[in-house]
């Protein structure tokens, strides 16, 4: 009785709790936060205690930049937690930031979204990372099918509809009919991937070695999936492995996509595996409305002519693909006490 | 707001431009069908404004934005022009992005301070201050009905209640603070007085707390109307907009003025009427609207065309 009655006071919150971006829907309030999914930790030498220094844009900014006693970390690896403690701190920060002290501060109830692909144990731990973090309640909600409501696709009615969701950590691939996935498909390939990708290439074919967020910057400056009538060229600065001294050297758009072809054949062909699993009549829906594409990877320019052209099935990209997730699970958490469905049960 | 004046004029438009386009650069509809691995019959619906052939609203949007990227056409005009008939999902939810960079802690030191204190105390202790307050006025209650047990078993305690009637008469507008107060100045001075001579000691204290309430009721009434008079007087003088709203019947009526003041928000009873002044733009809600007539800055207001079953919703400028 007591629980419900602070109901009434707790902000619900639905949580994109992403490889590289975390995003908070606050019920009736719309998004609310949006920061990269990283934590600074300091560690005392002396006395060996460790203490969090900062959490969201302003610890990006410290990651690789940092001296001995600062640890810059992504607690999330591919889509799932890579380090328990320091998500839950993570959360508990960004809960704390969208939900500053009130006298009646109750717990809120928690929609969160998990990989589709991830194992029993890992979506335990992001249910039990999100309790602990304060949450009086948690349900889990399956990324293709948040995004696919975010997308604003049709999934409630009969019709099959396909939604690509690249993240930074995966590339989910979910066919959806009647408010249920109909099939899903995970790979661990997204953004991060891509950056290892560009940095791997640099390495081997100009003996340059950069660092995370330079092939970031290249990636979306110019970044693409397939081949385009202009060639862009970039300068980027790295450390030369043989001299030993940073440098500055150019990069063309074209080499990128040399470097990109690897991760990118790897989402293709999960896109492909899913329209050879899909039910006949659902495939017929996907052929006439083609597939969504969603999540920071749909930015990537031409990325959806190059699934288009690899497919031949019509492919466009969502409007604000980097919310679009968090958007579906605020939805879902809006018609939270209507329907009970789209969440998995999840021990 | 403004696609609804050439709502359907523009709907025509979106087709037409991709149609003209496409034509500029002198391709075929196949080679575009080929290119964005839509059939043709798609893409002719599409140029023909006949949007019902598409799967929905997302699929619309989607295929449009592709074949204008693809013609190097700027599609943001023609979202526009779709988003009235074809909402964008972005809108469908309330999307407030609010990321205030200057909430960002500035300096390490202060990132450290604010880590290393325990941020949960104050919550904790707001709690514990909460539930003290509970028991205290739990045992407050309990305390002022046992002495008023007390007190009403001799006389005095009840010639206090045609007093307490007869000033709450006189002074109506006041009467409820009045009746509060002065039992609540009885109760104490009963509690306060040892329980041994209830009957003497009583009766000479409730006296004087109940000479005290018509005092209070009449300062009270003093302050209320002197308080009227000036909000009245400011309102009339720096106003900017002012509303009149009768009500036939009664109907409950919002306004809401364009600080975010509600300067009505409740029902109006059958036959009153209502005056108000306040900051424009104003948005009202009038339910039963048909049963009211609106005037605004004295000109008579038309609801009629207004009304979605019986509520009225519209804004004055």
């Amino acid at each position: 009785m007591f629980r419900s009655l602070t109901g009434y006071f707790s902000n619900d919150l639905a949580i994109d709790l992403g490889t590289a971006n975390t995003l908070i829907y606050m019920r009736g309030k719309g998004i609310v936060l949006d920061e990269p999914s990283v934590v600074a930790i300091h560690s005392d030498v002396p006395t060996n205690k460790k203490s969090i220094l900062a959490v969201g844009l302003e610890a990006k900014r410290m990651l690789g930049r940092t001296p001995g006693s600062i640890q810059a970390i992504r607690p999330m690896k591919d889509g799932v937690i890579a380090d328990f403690t320091v998500t839950e701190q993570m959360l508990k920060q960004f809960i704390k930031k969208v939900n500053p002290n009130r006298f009646f501060a109750a717990s809120p109830r928690i929609v969160i979204c998990v990989p589709c692909g991830s194992t029993q144990v890992e979506r335990k731990a992001i249910r039990d990372s999100a309790l602990a973090a304060g949450a009086r309640r948690v349900e889990l909600i399956e990324e293709p099918m948040a995004a696919a409501i975010g997308a604003g696709l049709p999934v409630e009615e009969p019709t099959g509809s396909m939604v690509v969701d690249i993240g930074g950590g995966t590339t989910e691939v979910g066919v959806i009919s009647l408010g249920g996935v109909v099939y899903s498909n995970s790979v661990r390939v997204g953004g991060d991937k891509f950056d290892e990708a560009i940095i791997n290439y640099i390495r081997r074919n100009y003996g340059m070695l950069i660092g995370e967020t330079t092939a970031e910057e290249i990636k979306k400056t110019i970044g693409s999936a397939f081949p385009g009538a202009e060639v862009r060229e970039m300068e980027v600065k790295g450390r030369n492995l043989a001299e030993g001294i940073p440098r500055a050297f150019t990069v063309s758009s074209n080499e990128i996509l040399e470097a990109l072809t690897e991760p990118l054949n790897q989402i293709v062909s999960a896109v492909k595996i899913a329209l050879e699993q899909t039910p006949p009549e659902l495939g017929a829906d996907i052929a006439d409305k083609g597939m969504v594409l969603t999540g920071g990877g749909a930015l990537l320019k031409d990325i959806d002519r190059l699934l288009a052209e690899e497919t031949g099935l019509p492919v466009f990209v969502a409007e604000e693909p980097l919310t679009c997730v968090v958007r579906g699970s605020g939805k879902a958490l809006e018609k939270m006490d209507k329907i009970g469905t789209i969440f998995t049960n999840v021990p | 707001m403004e696609q609804e004046a050439n709502g359907q004029s523009t709907r025509l438009g979106v087709g037409a431009a991709l149609k003209a386009a496409r034509e500029q650069a002198g391709m075929s509809l196949g080679e575009v069908a080929e290119r964005l691995k839509l059939s043709v019959r798609q893409l002719d619906a599409i140029e023909k404004d006949d949007f019902q052939q598409l799967p929905g609203a997302t699929f619309v949007r989607g295929f449009v934005r592709n074949y204008a990227r693809f013609l190097k056409v700027d599609a943001e005009p023609l979202m526009a022009q779709l988003e009235e008939h074809f909402p964008s999902a972005v809108n469908d939810v309330v999307n407030l992005v609010k990321h205030d960079p200057s909430s960002e802690p500035a300096s390490m030191a202060e990132t450290l301070a604010r880590v290393s204190s325990p941020a949960g105390g104050t919550g904790k202790a707001g709690k514990w201050l909460l539930l003290l307050l509970l028991v205290a006025a739990v045992a407050g209650g309990a305390l002022w009905l046992a002495g008023r047990q007390d007190g009403s078993a001799p006389a005095p305690a009840q010639t206090l209640q045609p007093m307490l009637t007869q000033q709450a008469a006189s002074a109506p507008a006041a009467s409820a603070p009045a009746s509060v107060l002065a039992p609540a100045a009885a109760s104490a001075a009963v509690v306060a007085e040892p329980a041994t001579t209830p009957a003497v000691a009583s009766q000479p204290s409730a006296q004087p707390a109940a000479k005290v309430s018509p005092a209070v009721t009449a300062s009270a009434a003093a302050a209320l109307g002197a308080s009227k008079a000036p909000a009245s007087a400011a309102a009339a003088d720096g106003a900017t907009g002012h509303i009149q709203l009768n009500a036939q019947q009664a109907a409950w009526v919002s306004v809401i003025d364009g600080t975010g003041k509600k300067l009505q928000y409740g029902t109006l009873e059958a036959g009153s009427s209502k005056e108000l002044t306040g900051t424009p733009p104003f948005q009202l809600k009038i339910g039963n609207a048909a049963q009211v007539q609106l005037s605004f800055n004295g000109q008579p207001v038309a609801l009629t065309d207004k009304i979605r079953g019986t509520t009225a919703k519209i804004e004055l400028k």
